[in-house]
């Protein structure tokens, strides 16, 4: 049940979300609108709407952005005081926006208010799923063992797992209910989006801030008709004009024929697409290197190892090699033989107790700190353990992100 | 230059006798729908009033339309990024009670009423709510209550009249009014266009007629506040905006909109009109006292050859031209220089013109209380009991000399043709008016002719806009010819 | 014969080839009267591909797609002459591609060929051009030796320094957090289906659209671009002087064609495929990674701009470039078209050359590699056999000094000549630069013994400009 909640149904909601959506868009475009109702109720809407909607605004993205930046998130959620002054304002927000959907259902309830004259059934859905939404997410946020830094552990990585089609839902099955329930109508609005007047949300128009104050549409470009035409091309026949059911089911095939289309190729690309996208997790094994006695005090010797996942054809490139060194009787630390700056192989000059790339000729110290060129930081070291008398290094990728 | 043709109307304020028939043509044929019943895209107010919807003319309230700002012209509504920060509410938005709240009868009452001792009557319902209501207003409401305190003191035109000139308004013995019909002004630098976030809004190229996109509008509300006329409205039930769409679909196949079809006053005059759309922003950021000469020049005559070959380079069809040149609006506006457009110092360059009505300035009531014609018409206007400066906050963003040369001429006019029907005018003092007025007997024939006697295609001259030959090229008409022909492929039903 | 005609007529009754292809073929060109041979560039690029595909088909029946395997069957396919051959004329064919449609690019561009209305064959040439860059670098990367393994790794590298997704882009070209089995099968695919189905697709359209907008004519200085008139009034150009394409302008074509697949085929024949290099084994770690020669500039580029800038120009610089490549025929869609009227495009094209040119020799002298093969310096240099002089030449091989510094021809040429260090420096000033480095040479503080320093600084104060003895000439480590 749970992985159809927090697996299944957001997949669904979102799909619906973006499917129905775009659909909605460019079939049934009369129906976007924020359908206001400003002009009939204006006063009561005042304190209602401004509220309401800079208050969302504001916690929607300090929502999204943990969910996107969840490295700065932490560092910044670190501090006590920071996280303090966050929670703070964030349930201050919180208040804000539950007194802006109230007065929004408020103004909306009395049997001869004007406003209540253009509300749909869907708008009281909405209203009450809206309403459930914040109102549980301020009660999370006072009354459950929950705050900022939890929301980081637990919800952060299922929605990550959601977005990179890795789904796992282990950090919030075994949350308390109301918390759950909380996600759950997150995701129903998401998929009440393209059902209820939501879809604003997606026009809103920053476009404006760009664009000429002035828009003159031309039936055709009156440039254009000095132009003597190359070609005639036939785009309609010249004959007897087609009897409208004949337009209406020449459209209605062509519609079908690209949702038909549409369907099949997501149906073959998807997969595809996700198997060569798809980033298969790679364990991390400890493999022994040799008994620690063989490795001389204070020189660094190149060790080989097999990487974590060795393919049947993989065949020599499933080793890895590393510089290892012998600080202390119990101390070794192993360098990546890859420079930081290209990643080539650095060599190591005994003599010199320098470590030298070859490719643009990077030195390191013995330390693995760079001495010169163009390396931007140190090489990057692998876990090390002593293990009944055997070094032992723990496999992990090349370091990719080198800056 | 940049040569744009631009379909426009004159009024001729003179011949209205404010009956309507263009407000009820227009409501019939476009807005007698669920959510926009409050509209009324042609309206006829009395004047001095409040207007439709009240207080309108106040663009401290409303902020509609434009400023000269250090020398750049800016929306008065607000920044570009200021709009999008109002967007969940507009704070410059009228609200349903500044137009009136739309109501019914409860007619069935009538028949179905139970048997009872007392007449049975029908009650008012709210349009909007369904529910039984009070009517505080309606359309029209201060119909020729010229000298009303309610009505007539509070027109915002009245604010730079002295407080004698006011106070004579307002005398009952004084009262006087006349009729303003006004519809979307097409204007050539509309601020609702720019005010839309959505870019829902656009002028049309071929003939300048300003549209809503009912598909790309998405209910900002903004054109509503930034429309200095209030032009733009609100449909509350679709979401949608809708305004005066000037009858593109009659015009297209050659007939008159429906406000002018109707117009038993004859008061109204439909052609074409070129201009220069490379002037359109120096124009309009021109000082108030230079705004009517400025939006005069940005119209171009069709006559001057330069003129003719450079529409031809632009893609104006000939029989665009050829149409132009004939245009009665054409004649008011810039050949005879007789019509006004509403309200230039909200600098949307508006593209329908006024000429101000004659008869309210002829005479004076003498303290005796009797009517008295003035002998003496030049110096009358300055004693006239609608001040110049009324008609000048009106029609000329305040500058008297324009209206006064108006007058001078029409008044010649009416002079001239007495001398030639009557005959009891001395030929002096006519050559005399001649001059002054700076016109000669040719034009003022000819204006009488256009005033006067013109039959139907004298008042409307359009070329067939051949609309039909325009879009096919990009477009299958018949695609949208769905069951009874153009027009909505859907019903144009609400949103969830 | 007749027979042959027979089915050639029954043929083309049922497909209607000449009916529709014919037209193609014979559609008009301009009839250019200078610069006609400039026209060749375009047709010898789509020949140069053919050739790949061809030599492709054949190289892929025998080559194995396993990491582990690959290296084995390209010696596989090496022990047979022709299997020499052919692979030889796939490596000269990418180079002669690569050449072709470098000068192809160059000159459209500029001929101004890609104004009005010829911009998206531009666009699709860039496309092209963007495609035949990946073949290149995912070819060169299929040979699979320890340079072709280390060119995966250093490419994941490369993505990996983009921002926010670099982690993620460099685990998709690894497939997976290292470089192993997984890797080749990515590239692989990639050479062999992704991209040339790109290419096939751009191809196709790019045809299409030299067809469909004709052949531009021959700039001329004083006749810019208007799009209002100018369909018109090449129509008209056509139908005044226009002459079919086939057989008048294209024997042109297939003239410079052949010539372009006897030189391929002659080279390979004669210079042969590139040799393979060690085994793809990450534990060996005396490789030095380089590109081949046409990637040879950029890979001189990064190691001569300026540290802080690398991460910039690795991530912006090819962004700019497929910017400036999108926004050529956007901007610049309309007017002159002559180069003598667009003189800022000959700079640009001078000074791309000269840049790349400059890059691409400072490449193969690779000044920045450090000589790790260099021997030690013989008795003749040092002068003497014993005592300190010797002592510090020792010193100077063994500390790695001689990696970089060149003394009397032997050596690195990473940094400074040595060879007149005493005529140069005094000993104070040698000891402060070993001491506190520089930005390119390490700190030795610490390294070295009062008496290695000694000997050393005595050495170096021996460097004086003598007639030195003929050195032997260092290849560079390839």
């Amino acid at each position: 049940m749970q992985d159809f909640f927090f697996i299944a149904f957001p997949y669904i909601a979102l799909t619906l979300a973006v499917g129905v959506g775009i659909y909605r868009y460019f079939i049934h475009r009369f129906t976007y609108s924020s359908l206001s109702s400003q002009l009939v109720e204006k006063r009561q809407l005042f304190w209602g709407s401004v509220p309401w909607h800079y208050g969302i605004t504001l916690i929607l993205i300090a929502h999204l952005l943990p969910w996107i930046f969840p490295g700065a998130s932490r560092a910044v959620l670190g501090n006590q005081t920071r996280l303090a002054v966050l929670e703070v304002t964030g349930i201050a927000l919180g208040l804000y926006c539950v007194f802006g959907i109230v007065t929004l259902i408020a103004r909306r309830l009395p049997n001869d208010s004007p406003a209540r004259a253009v509300t749909s059934p869907m708008d009281w859905i909405l209203l009450l799923v809206l309403a459930y939404q914040v109102l549980s997410g301020v009660g999370i946020a006072m009354f459950e063992r929950w705050g900022a830094a939890w929301y980081l552990s637990t919800a952060v990585p299922w929605l990550r797992s959601l977005a990179t089609l890795h789904p796992n839902a282990d950090t919030v099955t075994g949350l308390p209910i109301f918390i759950q329930t909380h996600f759950i109508s997150g995701f129903v609005l998401i998929l009440l989006f393209p059902f209820t007047r939501l879809v604003h949300i997606f026009a809103i128009p920053f476009e404006y801030l760009w664009r000429p104050y002035q828009v003159v549409i031309w039936n055709r470009d009156p440039q254009m008709r000095q132009l003597p035409v190359l070609h005639e091309i036939e785009t309609f026949p010249h004959t007897a004009p087609l009897a409208p059911c004949e337009v209406q089911r020449r459209q209605l095939l062509t519609r079908l024929g690209i949702l038909v289309g549409g369907i099949s190729a997501a149906i073959v690309g998807i997969p595809s697409l996700a198997f060569l996208l798809g980033l298969r997790k790679v364990p991390e094994v400890w493999r022994t290197l040799g008994a620690a006695d063989s490795f001389p005090i204070g020189e660094t010797v190149q060790v080989s190892f097999l990487d974590s996942t060795p393919l049947p054809w993989s065949g020599v490139t499933a080793k890895t090699a590393a510089w290892l060194r012998r600080e202390g009787p119990q101390q070794f630390i192993a360098f990546s033989i890859n420079c930081t700056h290209l990643g080539c192989p650095v060599r190591w000059l005994p003599n010199a107790n320098l470590f030298m790339c070859p490719c643009h000729g990077g030195v390191f110290y013995k330390d693995g700190t760079v001495a010169s060129g163009p390396p931007p930081k140190p090489l990057a070291t692998y876990p090390v353990r002593l293990r009944d008398g055997n070094v032992e290094i723990l496999t992990t990728g090349l370091p990719i992100t080198t800056v | 230059m940049n040569v744009r043709v631009q379909v426009s109307m004159v009024f001729h304020l003179d011949k209205c006798i404010g009956c309507h028939t263009c407000s009820l043509a227009c409501k019939n044929l476009w807005t007698s729908r669920p959510g926009a019943e409050y509209m009324w895209w042609n309206n006829v107010e009395t004047k001095p009033g409040t207007g439709y919807p009240t207080l309108y003319e106040d663009q401290e309230e409303y902020r509609g339309g434009w400023e000269v700002k250090d020398g750049e012209l800016k929306l008065k509504l607000n920044t570009r990024a200021g709009e999008l920060l109002n967007i969940a509410y507009n704070p410059r938005l009228p609200a349903l009670d500044d137009y009136y709240e739309p109501w019914t009868y409860t007619y069935a009452d009538l028949i179905d009423g139970p048997a009872q001792e007392d007449q049975p009557v029908f009650k008012p319902v709210s349009l909007v709510t369904g529910k039984e209501m009070e009517i505080e207003a309606g359309p029209n409401w201060d119909d020729d209550l010229g000298g009303s305190g309610i009505y007539a003191a509070n027109d915002p035109n009245l604010s730079s009249l002295s407080d004698e000139q006011r106070r004579q308004l307002l005398n009952v013995e004084r009262v006087v009014f006349f009729y303003l019909p006004r519809i979307c002004n097409h204007c050539v630098n509309p601020s609702c266009v720019a005010a839309c976030p959505a870019g829902a809004i656009y002028k049309r190229g071929e003939d300048g007629i300003v549209l809503v996109s009912q598909e790309k509008c998405m209910g900002w509300r903004m054109c509503v506040s930034g429309c200095p006329y209030k032009k733009v409205y609100y449909n509350w039930e679709t979401g949608k905006s809708e305004k005066c769409i000037l009858c593109y679909p009659r015009l297209e196949t050659g007939q008159a909109p429906a406000c002018m079809h109707s117009c038993v006053g004859r008061i109204r005059y439909l052609g074409v009109l070129l201009y220069d759309a490379d002037r359109i922003h120096d124009t309009a950021a021109r000082p108030n006292h230079e705004l009517v000469d400025a939006q005069r020049e940005m119209i171009l005559d069709p006559f001057d050859e330069e003129v003719v070959r450079q529409a031809r380079a632009d893609g104006v069809a000939e029989h665009v031209i050829e149409s132009a040149r004939k245009s009665p609006v054409f004649k008011f506006v810039k050949k005879w220089k007789i019509a006004l457009p509403l309200h230039p110092e909200f600098r949307t360059l508006p593209m329908l013109f006024y000429v101000p009505p004659l008869l309210p300035v002829t005479g004076t009531m003498s303290d005796e209380g009797l009517y008295e014609t003035s002998s003496d018409f030049f110096s009358s206007l300055e004693s006239a009991r609608l001040p110049i400066r009324y008609m000048a906050n009106l029609f000329s963003a305040g500058d008297e000399e324009q209206v006064t040369r108006i007058y001078r001429k029409l008044m010649a006019g009416r002079y001239f043709k007495r001398a030639q029907t009557v005959g009891d005018i001395d030929s002096g003092k006519i050559a005399q008016m001649l001059t002054e007025a700076e016109t000669t007997a040719e034009e003022l024939e000819e204006i009488y002719e256009l005033t006067s006697l013109a039959g139907f295609d004298d008042r409307f001259v359009i070329p067939p806009f051949s609309r039909e030959a325009a879009i096919e090229l990009v477009q299958i008409t018949q695609a949208r010819q769905e069951g009874g022909g153009m027009g909505f492929v859907r019903e144009p039903r609400r949103g969830l | 014969m007749r027979l042959l005609k027979q089915l050639w007529r029954w043929f083309d009754e049922v497909t209607g080839f000449s009916k529709s292809l014919g037209p193609v073929l014979t559609h008009p060109v301009p009839r250019a009267r200078r610069s006609r041979w400039f026209y060749v560039f375009g047709s010898a690029t789509l020949t140069a591909f053919l050739i790949q595909v061809v030599t492709g088909i054949a190289l892929s029946s025998a080559y194995v797609t396993g990491s582990g395997q690959a290296y084995d069957s390209l010696h596989f396919i090496n022990s047979f002459p022709i299997g020499r051959v052919v692979r030889g004329i796939h490596y000269f064919g990418a180079s002669a591609m690569i050449i072709l449609i470098g000068l192809h690019t160059i000159r459209v561009y500029l001929m101004g060929a890609y104004k009005y209305p010829r911009q998206v064959n531009w666009l699709t040439g860039a496309g092209l051009l963007l495609f035949t860059l990946l073949m290149a670098f995912t070819g060169q990367l299929l040979r699979w030796d320890q340079i072709g393994f280390w060119t995966a790794v250093v490419a994941a590298e490369q993505a990996g320094r983009a921002p926010l997704i670099g982690n993620w882009l460099g685990h998709f070209i690894l497939a997976g957090n290292t470089a192993g089995g997984a890797t080749l099968s990515r590239f692989f695919a990639a050479h062999v289906f992704f991209i040339p189905a790109l290419i096939f697709v751009f191809l196709a359209v790019h045809l299409y659209l030299v067809v469909y907008n004709g052949i531009s004519e021959p700039p001329e200085a004083g006749r810019p671009v208007d799009p209002r008139t100018y369909r018109g009034w090449y129509h008209e150009l056509l139908q005044r002087e226009g002459i079919p394409f086939w057989p008048h302008a294209a024997w042109r074509d297939l003239l410079f064609g052949t010539i372009v697949v006897v030189c391929v085929f002659l080279l390979a024949l004669l210079v042969g495929p590139p040799e393979l290099g060690n085994p793809p084994d990450p534990s060996i770690v005396s490789a030095s990674p380089r590109p081949d020669w046409y990637f040879m500039w950029y890979f001189a580029l990064l190691s001569l701009i300026p540290k802080w800038s690398e991460r910039w120009v690795i991530i912006m610089g090819p962004m700019l470039f497929g910017l400036f490549l999108i926004l050529v025929p956007i901007l610049g869609g309309r007017g002159e078209r002559s180069p003598l009227r667009r003189p800022w495009s000959i700079v640009l094209v001078a000074s791309v050359i000269a840049v790349v040119a400059h890059y691409w020799a400072m490449g193969i002298r690779a000044p920045w590699s450090p000589r790790l093969d260099a021997p030690p310096l013989p008795a003749a240099v040092v002068g003497v056999t014993s005592g300190p002089i010797a002592d510090g030449a020792r010193v100077f091989y063994d500390k790695g000094c001689e990696y970089c510094h060149t003394v009397s021809g032997y050596g690195g040429i990473r940094g400074p000549d040595l060879s007149d260090a005493g005529d140069r420096m005094s000993p104070a000033q040698m000891a402060t630069r070993i001491f506190s480095g520089a930005e390119n040479m390490p700190s030795y503080r610490g390294e070295l013994s009062e008496g290695e320093l000694n000997s050393l600084l005595a050495f170096l104060a021996s460097r004086h400009i003598v007639q030195p003895p003929k050195p032997p000439v260092l290849r560079t480590e390839r």
